[in-house]
């Protein structure tokens, strides 16, 4: 829905006017019946000329300058595949019926259009959707005033702002974590015992420890002070890199839509669980932001995702990702289609860092080949040389788990979240 | 942060069924009486085809192409574009020479010509005149996809026209009335309802750079 605190913008906009198509024809009967009736001589076609003539002398003289549009803007924040609403109204149209319509941009699908009241000034709720992640035009709106017999047409266009579309986030109901946690106050339960509401064992009562975690019943079977311990809460530093170098794949399931989605998903997920998230974009320009918590970090992370940086570093000549984007004892997910060779080499230089890896494999579909004895090797080659890099990742202590875009992230990564991932460096 | 739990990624394809693919089936019902009243105009003005003189036949193969291709554009109008399946830009291609030409213009010069070069009967042109009126009418609905109950308001107009229609071809019955000073006169006067014509359209042409 839109935002209800977004203020309509209110202008008197110049109408222009023109002849419609219908009275263009009918201007084209009228004058060739009297061209014809001059030179042939004959009156049956000036005779023919007189209803076209007759009715486009019906049209009002009256037609307004200009008219007060009012189109309140639309929320600039969406979800992919979701309908986004907007009001438009109408004032000083003169009795003439207008009817308003979305010219969308490219990757937008408008809703059909609408009618809007002549004289009342009400507006009208008009829908579009982004069919596509990314920030773009959505188009203008074009509205078109018509007299009772569509002799003359006027017509005005307003423009409406650019719209921040986030990716439509994979599901993604559990979460990885590691063994060891960094000591930052957060809703997971660590190893260490502390103050959290997770039991973790019962331990010989010592002089300090508060009597409210007496443990009664072990205390009466073993005659001495026992006491509950609990397991610490903690929250976890987790960076996402997003490989956006390679664009393949069927068009709404290519390796960077799902890049998209899963980066998209995976930052919803662990910010949810107050754990702080940061993010690696690595496309033609390294963008990245330190892991943070929060709404407004969301709006960022999501900002950087869906927008190229205009300027910055070129991962060509990055050797080693940023220090200040990964901090120790961060969870590293990778979502990638695995194509680029210095982005393989990013992950291998971060597992010798002593980083916890786990890479994302999106790559669903391979070169186009024809059923040549070359090609065929080709393609061969090919298959062979990915599954290579994926060993070789997964030798260094990397794991690599393929999604298809077509079952929730917690299938492929059902073994990772079942149990802590065990850090060792 | 959004994350609407019964929506999953997998839910996002290229092309969403339900949004296409949707034909108004009453527009194509007007679009076909259309067709019918098109190929019964463009018979009806070539008619007897023998008598035609020199461009005849041009006339009938101009006509034929403009009622065909007016037809194909109100066919085009009436479907969604999206709905068009072909790939790449053969959509655009395939609509584009429809919707570039004033093919129902072309179409009614080209009957016109096609009347013009006959000896027809004064009756005979009278006739051709309402089926090409109503043959812009149905155009019209086709492609606003209203209803014929619009026209209601203008049925005073219409029903003057078609009177000045039949008095002109009552007058160009009469013997006589196509020799002589009357030619003259009748020129004269329709040389004034032609600038009139014009002079109808150019304050609206001229409306739209007002401020």
């Amino acid at each position: 829905l839109p935002d209800p605190r977004a203020q309509p913008t209110e202008r008197g906009r110049p109408v222009r006017w023109a002849l419609s198509a219908h009275a263009r024809r009918l201007l084209t009967l009228g004058l060739g019946g009297l061209v014809l009736a001059i030179a042939t001589g004959r009156p049956e076609f000036a005779g023919l000329a007189a209803p076209p003539l007759l009715l486009l002398a019906t049209w009002r003289p009256d037609r307004p300058a200009s008219i007060q549009l009012r189109v309140s803007t639309p929320t600039l924040e969406t979800v992919e595949g979701d309908s986004v609403g907007f009001g438009v109204g109408l004032t000083g149209q003169q009795g003439y019926t207008a009817e308003a319509q979305l010219t969308a941009a490219p990757q937008i699908s408008p809703g059909p259009a609408t009618v809007l009241t002549a004289g009342t000034g009400t507006p009208v709720w008009m829908e579009f959707r982004a069919d596509r992640w990314g920030r773009r035009r959505i188009g203008a709106v074009e509205v078109v005033l018509r007299d009772y017999a569509r002799l003359a047409e006027g017509s005005l266009r307003h423009e409406l702002p650019r719209i921040d579309c986030d990716p439509l986030p994979a599901r993604l109901d559990g979460v990885i974590l590691l063994s060891r946690l960094p000591s930052r106050l957060g809703e997971h339960p660590a190893r260490t015992n502390g103050e959290g509401g997770e039991f973790a064992g019962v331990r010989e009562f010592v002089p300090g420890d508060r009597q409210r975690r007496i443990n009664w019943p072990a205390t009466t079977r073993r005659g001495t002070l026992h006491l509950t311990t609990f397991a610490a809460e903690r929250a976890m530093n987790v960076v996402v890199i997003a490989d956006a170098t390679a664009d393949v794949g069927e068009p709404g399931r290519s390796s960077l839509d799902l890049v998209q989605r899963g980066t998209a998903g995976t930052i919803v997920r662990y910010l949810a669980s107050r754990d702080r998230v940061g993010l690696v974009r690595f496309g033609t320009y390294l963008g990245w932001i330190g892991p943070g918590q929060g709404r407004r970090h969301y709006r960022r992370l999501m900002d950087l995702l869906i927008s190229e940086p205009a300027f910055g570093e070129r991962p060509s000549a990055v050797t080693r990702l940023p220090r200040s984007a990964l901090p120790p004892g961060a969870l590293i997910v990778v979502f990638s289609p695995l194509l680029d060779p210095r982005l393989i080499e990013a992950i291998r230089d971060l597992r010798e860092r002593g980083f916890s890896v786990l890479i994302v494999d999106v790559l669903n579909s391979a070169p186009r080949h024809d059923n040549s004895l070359v090609s065929n090797m080709t393609e061969r080659l090919w298959a062979l040389e990915q599954q290579a890099i994926r060993f070789s990742l997964t030798e260094i202590g990397v794991p690599v788990v393929h999604w298809d875009g077509k079952v929730s992230l917690d299938e492929p990564l059902a073994p990772y979240t079942r149990r802590s991932i065990v850090v060792r460096h | 942060m959004k994350q609407d739990a019964s929506r999953t990624a997998s839910d996002i394809s290229p092309e969403r069924p339900g949004r296409t693919g949707l034909v108004r089936s009453g527009g194509l019902r007007t679009v076909a009486a259309t067709a019918l009243l098109v190929a019964i105009t463009a018979g009806w003005a070539a008619y007897p085809l023998s008598t035609g003189r020199a461009g005849t036949r041009i006339a009938v193969i101009v006509a034929v192409v403009s009622a065909v291709a007016s037809i194909g554009r109100l066919v085009l109008t009436t479907i969604p574009r999206q709905s068009i399946m072909l790939p790449g830009r053969s959509a655009e291609l395939l609509v584009s020479p429809f919707s570039s030409v004033p093919w129902a213009e072309v179409f009614v010069v080209a009957a016109l010509v096609l009347e013009a070069l006959h000896r027809a009967q004064p009756w005979h042109t009278g006739i051709l005149g309402i089926a090409l009126l109503g043959y812009l009418f149905a155009v019209h609905l086709a492609e606003t996809g209203a209803r014929p109950a619009v026209l209601r308001p203008q049925l005073p107009a219409i029903a003057a026209g078609i009177g000045l229609l039949a008095l002109a071809v009552g007058t160009a019955s009469l013997p006589g009335t196509t020799t002589g000073t009357g030619v003259a006169a009748l020129r004269i006067a329709a040389i004034v309802a032609a600038v009139l014509a014009a002079g109808l359209a150019l304050p609206v042409v001229g409306s739209s750079r007002q401020p």
